[in-house]
């Protein structure tokens, strides 16, 4: 087990003195080889770790109280989206508005309204992303597809389309009012046991991407885009979210 | 001992108390496992302020507890599992993350050691030097630590506080602590669990009110 022998308590005391370095970050490598093993099978030097790591909290929550500034938690969140959308292999579409003449009030959407990109990624990383061509060249789809667009935008709607760099249009992100719906038209369906396709904001050059829901889109429906029993969830093509507020 | 003082008067922000009804800091674990993002912004505002605070003390230096802190809620996010792991309370635990994160900073930027080498001098100096002017003692302990916490750690036996504050604050091994105040290794050891059990003590009794008897 080590050097020391367990069964003297002097032999422990010497353990005990290493759980106050563990418990201050203070040990050097070698009392560290020595303590570790030790503290996976000892409960009295757990237990000891938990008071003082205890200690030292109340120590610290005595602290004079610094506020940290207010870009902080701002960059947390970036940082958070970042190695969400790093670990996973994005699928890039920029967005061209598509408004429908009756405009409704853009303060029901701000990240969509005033987003420069949009981003569609897959949350597992492994899946390989392949965008289908544009389904929407056969002209009954096309019709099919705006029929349902307009079904979607209810008053107060606002819908906005993703394409792909080559120009193909693969999504609509309609808004109304909280919600948020996605139709997507030539994105690749996956399988929604394992993977999830993840809608990201992105408002501004500095801005963080936050993630604002997650979808699957099914492979079963025949023309694009189908519109599943029980609004937008399993088996359709679209989702809806609401919004955090 | 550490670094640079805190500009005005700030007051301990203390141990927070859960709000009736509020979400546990386990349960906003358990969500951020589900990628709440929402959750883990909840316990930033829980506990950020306190991270800061004790990042900023133990590097001097703001940017880099920005550093330190944005990465103890970044791992956070990346493991969640880390905290059941992790035996104790949430808050603890995370400032225990946060003084690790901090203290590795400290090792390795060649910036924080130098002030934190210059800092120490200080610090030991006064330590050792009788009659100390109140101006020099007052800047070092009160306005860096904090009146709070000099209180308590007012109480404990000088070596047993200078070994604290160097390994807590200061960041150094219990090896580098025996070397910086001449002491055996062994004594080192023997004193910083002597003086947490003391410190213990002292904070479970309620801290001493202000300059609390030397
Ligand atoms: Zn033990």
């Amino acid at each position: 087990m080590s050097e020391l022998d367990l069964t003297d308590a002097r032999s422990h005391q010497r353990f005990e003195e290493l759980a106050a370095g563990w418990a201050l970050h203070g040990l050097d490598v070698s009392d560290e080889q020595l303590f570790q093993p030790h503290l996976d099978s000892c409960e009295g030097c757990q237990r000891t770790v938990d008071e003082l790591v205890d200690t030292l909290g109340d120590l610290a929550f005595e602290l004079p109280s610094d506020e940290p500034p207010a870009t902080l938690g701002d960059r947390i969140r970036a940082a958070a989206a970042h190695y969400e959308a790093g670990s996973v292999r994005p699928l890039i579409l920029s967005v061209s508005r598509k408004d429908r003449s009756r405009r409704p009030t853009v303060r029901s959407v701000p990240w969509m309204v005033t987003a420069a990109a949009a981003v569609i990624v897959v949350a597992l990383g492994g899946w390989n992303v392949v965008l289908r061509g544009s389904q929407t060249s056969d002209s009954h789809a096309t019709v099919q597809q705006q029929h349902l667009i307009h079904q979607l935008l209810a008053p107060g709607s606002q819908s906005t389309a993703l394409s792909t760099s080559d120009g193909h249009r693969v999504a609509y992100v309609v808004t109304s009012g909280a919600d948020l719906e996605v139709v997507t038209d030539g994105v690749a369906a996956n399988d929604s046991a394992r993977t999830r396709y993840w809608l990201w904001g992105v408002w501004g050059a500095n801005t963080a991407p936050r993630p604002l829901g997650s979808f699957s889109v099914s492979g079963r429906c025949g023309a694009p885009p189908c519109r599943s029993v029980g609004g937008w969830q399993a088996g359709g093509q679209g989702d809806r979210f609401r919004r955090e507020s | 001992m550490v670094g640079q003082t805190s500009s005005g008067a700030s007051r301990a922000s203390g141990r927070r108390t859960a709000e009736p009804g509020e979400t546990s800091d386990a349960e906003l674990m358990a969500q951020v496992a589900e990628r709440n993002t929402s959750a883990l912004d909840t316990l930033y505002e829980r506990y950020g302020k306190p991270a800061y605070s004790l990042a900023r003390r133990i590097t001097g230096d703001e940017g880099f507890a920005q550093d330190v802190v944005q990465d103890v809620f970044l791992a956070l996010w990346k493991d969640p599992d880390s905290y059941h792991r992790a035996r104790g309370g949430f808050a603890s635990w995370l400032l225990s993350v946060t003084h690790h994160k901090a203290v590795d900073a400290v090792r390795r930027e060649e910036s924080l050691r130098r002030r934190r080498s210059l800092a120490t001098q200080e610090f030991l100096v006064e330590q050792n030097a009788n009659g100390v002017s109140q101006a020099v003692y007052d800047r070092v302990w009160t306005t860096v630590i904090g009146e709070r916490v000099r209180g308590a750690l007012s109480q404990l036996p000088s070596p047993q506080r200078d070994a604290l504050v160097l390994a807590y604050f200061g960041g150094y091994t219990q090896r580098e602590v025996a070397t910086l105040t001449n002491t055996a290794l062994g004594t080192v050891k023997t004193r910083m669990l002597a003086g947490m059990r003391r410190l213990r003590v002292v904070l479970g009794a309620g801290l001493a009110p202000e300059g609390g008897a030397l």
